[in-house]
């Protein structure tokens, strides 16, 4: 299991912040896209970072734009995963 | 078109909107624009331009994500006969505003979302001082970045009518604006709507950004045949599962895109399992096509075209093959011959035709007519003589490759500091100036690493700033693709005897025997 915030955490570490910015500033409700905060090279990460830290294996059907929202969509697809994924 | 007359780009949209006024010209953002709309909201628009002040040959920023009113306001400059520049917003303010003032940029226009982006960049294109501002449909606003007075040089003919600007790393850390005539882009774009055999029936998925050189077949080639542009959400570009969703759900029947979206979409994307009975033709280039993936898509989409195309931004696409249905992964793949018009020339490092390996030239009418650096073209064409004995404007592209005598070239490598990322180029020397500038940086070299992190771009600096700072500061500075994979503090740069930065060293550094104190600083 994970927490919103520990997912917060765990996304804003595989963001490079600009100076001025850090990852404090995010929240669940961060849209990560539209703020252009993610590519495809952190979301790569993210995903490999929740299967290292979190035991979490997101499959790649989970691996959406829809679910990179925000920290929030993440973590709900992450709570819809079924048991047989989780480890 | 009759041979003299060169093709404007907003003239291939009238002409689609005098012959297919009711057909679909545009798709994007949950909206849908016919040839006689989109051609009369561009009029419109291009005279707003004018009453704005936007003269001939003025050069205009538009700096918004990829809708139908940013395609609007591409169209409207060019129209207008300014010179269009696509900016990325993603990009972060300093980048832009330097490509404000080497490209000579006198308006930007932008949308409501990119505002604030807009403001921040033309502010440190005028350092500090804000600039005037209105707005017009769509959602469309201008900034006013060159007072009349403050404007650069006129363009010499033909960019004095109007034409493109796309942006290309370049070796001093200001990106170099690429300039290129209505034709240079036409000529590309009306040879491949007739290759690819385009029709109105078309659907043309355009995924990149409009920055990128492959989107102008997205636009123009679509607007020459009559079909339908759908532009791909943004968000969508780094989710290759819904790229192949997206390219199921709005039926389209040709794509272009760099061969790591392609590669991601059978990897990850389960291109494998969705069919799409509408896709006929699958074009890619920017960089290699891995043989095995290629052979299973080839195998997979039975019946889809593929073509392998070719060509720096400063030429456009300019070579072609098309993908025999049979062939298989132990063959190579070349970049094949000049498309119509384009001669391409292979020459020796003094300048004569070889049938080994050489520096690939490009001759023909899609070559650009220059760098703009600090408002004022720099045109770095040669006069070559080809080995038919007629001499040529060419553009030696850098790129190593093999012509054979039937024309067909294929790819060796790089002559200088260039590398790809995601079909992105990037030369080196603009990342490392970057660090250079950085205020705690007082020496750097930035490389490109060799096994077993090949592929990545490593910083090493002697500084006393960590890792993550540096690369905070750089985040300013620089696009998110060009920052380095990792930053390594040194106390001192590796030299080689003659004193220089012994940037072999740094590549193969961590992982080769040579350099194992090197390979303690990064593991430490």
């Amino acid at each position: 299991m994970i927490s919103v915030e520990e997912l917060c955490t765990l996304i804003g570490s595989r963001i490079t912040w600009g100076r001025g910015e850090d990852a404090r500033s995010l929240d669940a409700d961060t849209p990560l896209l539209e703020m252009g905060l993610v590519d495809s090279l952190a979301i790569m990460e993210i995903v490999t970072a929740l299967h290292k830290e979190a035991g979490i294996v997101l499959p790649d059907t989970e691996i959406v734009a829809a679910n990179f929202r925000s920290p929030k969509a993440l973590w709900n697809a992450i709570e819809n995963l079924s048991g047989e994924v989780r480890k | 078109m009759t041979a003299g007359t060169p093709v404007r780009l907003d003239a291939l949209l009238a002409r689609s909107a005098r012959a297919h006024p009711d057909r679909t010209a545009l798709e994007g953002a949950g909206e849908r624009w016919t040839y006689a709309r989109l051609d009369r909201a561009v009029d419109a628009l291009a005279q707003r331009l004018l009453e704005t002040g936007v003269a001939p040959g003025d050069r205009v920023g538009v700096h918004a994500p990829k809708t139908p009113a940013t395609v609007i306001a591409l169209y409207a400059v060019l129209r207008a006969g300014a010179v269009a520049a696509p900016l990325d917003t993603a990009d972060p303010a300093e980048r832009t505003a330097r490509m404000i003032r080497n490209a000579g940029l006198s308006l930007l226009l932008t949308c409501d979302r990119a505002l604030a982006g807009a403001h921040r960049a033309a502010a440190r294109a005028r350092d500090g001082v804000p600039a005037d501002e209105g707005s017009f449909e769509h959602g469309l606003h201008w900034l006013r970045v060159l007072g009349p007075r403050e404007r650069p040089a006129p363009l010499p003919a033909p960019t004095d009518a109007g034409g493109y600007i796309l942006f290309t790393s370049g070796s001093t850390g200001w990106p170099k604006g690429v300039l290129l005539s209505h034709e240079n882009v036409a000529h590309y774009a009306l040879w491949a709507a007739a290759e690819f055999g385009l029709t109105p029936e078309d659907r043309i998925g355009s995924q990149a950004a409009l920055t990128f050189d492959l989107t102008t077949f997205d636009l123009f080639s679509a607007a020459a045949a009559g079909a339908c542009t759908v532009l791909m959400p943004d968000v969508l570009r780094a989710f290759p599962r819904d790229v192949v969703g997206w390219l199921a759900e709005q039926r389209i029947t040709a794509f272009m895109a760099v061969p790591s979206l392609y590669h991601n979409m059978l990897r990850q994307g389960g291109i494998a399992d969705v069919p799409l009975p509408d896709l006929r033709l699958a074009a890619f280039g920017g960089e290699a096509f891995a043989p095995e993936p290629l052979a299973r898509y080839l195998r997979l989409l039975d019946g889809v075209s593929f073509y392998n195309l070719y060509g720096p931004t400063e030429t456009n696409a300019c070579t072609y093959h098309r993908v025999p249905a049979d062939w298989t992964a132990d063959r190579e793949l070349p970049i094949g011959r000049g498309i119509g018009g384009v001669h391409i020339e292979v020459l020796d490092a003094q300048g004569r035709p070889t049938d080994g390996e050489g520096e690939i030239h490009i001759a023909g009418p899609v070559v650009f007519q220059g760098y703009l650096r600090g408002g004022a073209i720099d045109d770095p064409t040669v006069t070559v003589t080809c080995r038919d004995g007629v001499a040529r404007r060419a553009y030696p592209s850098g790129d190593i490759g093999r012509i054979t005598r039937d024309g067909v070239v294929f790819l060796r490598g790089r002559r200088d500091n260039q590398v790809k990322r995601r079909g992105h180029r990037i030369d080196l020397m603009d990342v490392e100036n970057a660090v250079l500038e950085l205020p705690r940086v007082a020496a750097a070299a930035v490389v490109a690493k060799g096994d077993p992190h090949s592929g990545q771009i490593w910083a090493y600096a002697q500084t006393d700033a960590s890792p993550p700072e540096v690369l905070a500061a750089l985040r300013d500075v620089l696009p998110k693709r060009m920052l380095p994979d990792r930053v390594v503090p040194l106390t001192a740069l590796p030299t080689t005897s003659s004193g220089k930065v012994d940037r072999r060293a740094l590549s193969e550094a961590a992982g080769h025997p040579a350099a194992p104190a090197l390979l303690e600083e990064i593991t430490a």
